[in-house]
């Protein structure tokens, strides 16, 4: 990406159009689907959310492959769609942004402490 | 007065390093089986991740049917998404290699082989697995 998209993020606009667009190719179901994983992706997304759009890729992938199969969604995905996006994520980025809250404020209280000692 | 455990790391297996205070001191054996329980939820994690490994060496295959071996092994609750996130992981970690291929429905497909470094993997995970059965067993006959 070069510097104007770095700042306006718009390479990521036209990412997510193009996102948008395959979802909708999608079977009904698989779109509602589609909608969950979405909500419950960008928890896990960072300041830009730059991070998500190879995420949302695999995700899509999946989904077309499987309903081509013609798999039902069920099938697919089990219950656990929050575990899923969590795995999807990986280990490294698995952090929340509540998680990444609780380390600012683990740390800013050690430095407190630290500085009280 | 309190009798402290701390953890050294040693290739993949966990020790515990005693540090005994003035007056007490842990059996031996407790100690052992608080080694194994720690080895097994480490290897819980990964024993899905080994199958799919297992399979993959098999022969060249894919998401759909790796997902159906595993059920047919009694895993009956695994759905691709599960497998899917599995071989991505694989991917990630360079462990398997990947061709996509055209399908006559929908997108390509990718298939699977194992590297060299997924072979290693597979085989250090049978060791573990040999390792913790045996142990379990030894238990058992007491």
């Amino acid at each position: 990406m070069n510097f104007l998209e770095k700042i306006t993020g718009s390479d990521m606009t036209k990412e997510m159009k193009g996102f948008e667009a395959r979802a909708l190719a999608l079977p009904i179901e698989y779109q509602a689907a589609w909608k969950e994983m979405m909500s419950n992706l960008w928890i896990h997304g960072d300041f830009t959310g730059r991070n998500l759009m190879p995420i949302f890729d695999s995700a899509l992938e999946l989904l077309e492959v499987t309903s081509a199969d013609g798999q039902s969604i069920e099938e697919v995905l089990g219950e656990d769609i929050k575990g899923f996006c969590a795995a999807l994520v990986g280990d490294e980025g698995a952090k929340t942004y509540r998680d990444k809250w609780r380390d600012q404020l683990n740390k800013n209280v050690a430095r407190k402490l630290g500085g009280l000692k | 007065m309190e009798k402290k455990l701390s953890l050294t790391k040693n290739s993949n297996m966990y020790y515990y390093v005693l540090v005994i205070s003035n007056t007490y001191y842990c059996k031996s054996e407790i100690i052992k089986w608080v080694i194994i329980l720690e080895n097994i939820t480490e290897m819980l994690k990964g024993v899905l991740e080994g199958c799919v490994l297992e399979i993959i060496s098999r022969g060249e295959t894919y998401g759909y049917e790796i997902t159906q071996q595993l059920r047919e092994l009694g895993f009956t609750d695994v759905v691709e998404g599960t497998v899917y996130t599995i071989t991505l992981r694989l991917e990630k970690n360079k462990l398997v290699n990947i061709e996509k291929r055209k399908s006559t429905v929908g997108p390509p497909r990718k298939f699977f082989t194992l590297t060299e470094a997924g072979q290693k993997q597979l085989e250090s995970f049978w060791g573990k697995w040999d390792f913790i059965s045996s142990k379990l067993n030894e238990l058992k006959v007491r």
